[in-house]
């Protein structure tokens, strides 16, 4: 069993971009990707916050102030 | 003599490419997709995806292709009966297609792979549902890069949604003239400001078409070392479109037919007698498939489809449409197909050698067509004389169920009021002789309480 070159790779991976994802597309994707990113990070880091600070007493404290939405982790497979 | 021919929309992917033979449609995989191919098998992922009706199941076969140097496997997918385009479909139709291919993606990354295009022509209805069609739209997931199909994706499906919602619901119709999606710039500059108030349509959509105008013939930064788009970037993208895509929602209002049914001057009695008609001759034909011209919601067809046979669906309003795919959706109905059809402009063949999509009436092909409460919009709004229609549906099928609405009809009164009467040669007996020419008619029957008549005819011509 021989070993496949990066450059067989790299040409297959080539073949598979037959489609042209655009220059500007890929830029913009991974900027919006990044904020998002962010945006998800705090949804479930504060989800989980308010889930330990449930469990641990009966009365739930009061919400800091902000952002008092309810985060909603889409988990639909 | 072998019939061996490629499919005219198969031929951008060097993955591989869909052909026909011997009456039987193939799939052949090319030999470079042959990791990505075990890996959608093996991965669970063409099962799941097979299970919850997300793509079309496929076999094997053991036959030569035409082009077997170069050829991994031949496989025989599930055979779609009808192929509508998405300038065809109504909103919620081209909505939920973009949420599939989301979902797919979803399904596809627990997986290790990744939707390599996002075309909405990968698309389409199965049973009633959206299911994607091209077996090799998956590759090997690629770590740390972002989605290739994302341009692809904002072009075929979010803009013309947003279009849809808030400019005009006929936006779709530019799919025809743009093939890969509807241009950012231009949908960029069609759109409203308010819809930058949202976020995702903000930056799906105008931020895309900025980016897209700034980095225009330039190339893609040379890629970094290390990962530049992390999973957790691309889960949060997909499900920011996902619920971007969601949130797009309209209404049929001010359509003058999704009304129709509440200002038409049929009582009860009418309405009762032209279903019955309709289905005693269903009985007599025992038709294969029905197409419907001019449906309006689909109760006409919807008596076809009750008795178990595949209907096509059709009309010019896309208010309709959209109130009878909904009704598909809601009653969970599995062999009716609702599109977007004007009768006197129907699709014309587009793209590579004006046939990589067919025009819509080669095909969509049905022994049977419904013409109800249709004719007398084609004579008196369209000025098409009867000879001319007669001949155009002895073109298009073997029975013919059609209604002659005469001038004395309250519906054809209100055509004429805005215009001058040059139809003197509209009336039954005209109407008869002209179809006389290409039909045998089988059967003519009142609709209570109305002057209109249902006939059975029969095509002579037909081959």
């Amino acid at each position: 069993m021989r070993v496949v070159t990066s450059f067989e790779i790299s040409h297959i991976r080539l073949m598979l971009l037959y489609l042209d994802p655009g220059s500007g597309s890929l830029i913009i994707q991974i900027i919006i990707g990044a904020l998002l990113a962010i945006g998800l990070t705090i949804r479930i880091f504060w989800s989980r916050i308010k889930a330990f600070f449930l469990r641990k007493k009966p009365d739930p404290e009061s919400p800091n102030s902000g952002d008092t939405k309810t985060p909603e982790i889409d988990e639909r497979n | 003599m072998n019939e061996i021919n490629r499919v005219p929309a198969s031929f951008r992917d060097p993955s591989g490419f869909v052909f026909q033979q011997d009456g039987h449609l193939y799939r052949q995989v090319n030999e470079g997709y042959t990791s990505h191919y075990e890996t959608l098998m093996n991965s669970g992922l063409y099962a799941s995806l097979v299970k919850n009706k997300m793509l079309v199941a496929h076999q094997e076969v053991a036959i030569n292709s035409p082009w077997q140097e170069g050829a991994y496997r031949i496989l025989e997918p599930t055979v779609i009966p009808w192929i509508t385009y998405p300038y065809e479909w109504c909103f919620s139709q081209l909505k939920d297609a973009a949420l599939l291919t989301l979902a797919i993606q979803k399904l596809a990354i627990q997986h290790g792979m990744t939707l390599k295009d996002a075309s909405a022509y990968n698309i389409q209805f199965l049973n009633g549902q959206p299911i994607l069609i091209d077996t090799l739209s998956f590759e090997i997931y690629p770590e740390g890069k972002p989605w290739e199909a994302y341009r692809q994706y904002c072009q075929h499906f979010l803009a013309p949604l947003t279009l849809m919602v808030y400019r005009d619901v006929s936006f779709n119709r530019l799919l025809q003239v743009y093939l890969d999606g509807i241009p950012l710039e231009l949908t960029d500059q069609l759109l409203p400001i308010k819809a930058h108030l949202d976020f995702g349509l903000f930056s799906h959509l105008h931020l895309h078409a900025r980016a897209q105008r700034k980095y225009s013939g330039k190339t893609a930064p040379a890629p970094r070392a290390g990962p530049e788009f992390s999973r957790l970037s691309h889960q949060a993208l997909i499900e920011n479109l996902e619920a971007t895509t969601q949130k797009l929602a309209w209404k049929p209002t001010g359509s003058e037919w999704a009304d129709y049914y509440k200002s038409t001057n049929y009582s009860d009695r009418s309405f009762d007698s032209k279903l019955a008609i309709v289905k005693d001759y269903l009985h007599q034909v025992q038709p294969e498939q029905v197409l419907d011209l001019g449906a309006n919601t689909g109760i006409f067809s919807r008596v076809a489809s009750a008795m178990g046979i595949p209907v096509i669906s059709t009309d010019y309003d896309p208010g309709a449409i959209e109130r009878n795919y909904l009704e598909v959706k809601q009653k969970k109905e599995t062999n009716l197909l609702p599109m977007v059809l004007d009768v006197t402009n129907p699709s014309p063949g587009i793209g590579w050698n004006n046939q990589e999509r067919a025009p819509f009436f080669k095909r969509i092909k049905a022994d049977t067509l419904m013409a109800l409460a249709l004719i007398h919009h084609l004579a008196i709004s369209n000025n098409l004389p009867l000879d001319t229609m007669a001949e155009f549906f002895s073109q298009i099928g073997h029975w013919l169920i059609i209604e002659f609405v005469p001038k004395e009809d309250s519906q054809v009164q209100r055509l004429l009021q805005s215009r001058r009467d040059i139809f003197p040669n509209y009336c039954a007996q005209s109407f008869e002789s002209a179809f006389d020419r290409y039909f045998v008619i089988h059967a003519k029957k009142e609709v209570a309480e109305s002057s209109r008549q249902v006939y059975l005819m029969e095509n002579k011509t037909w081959s």
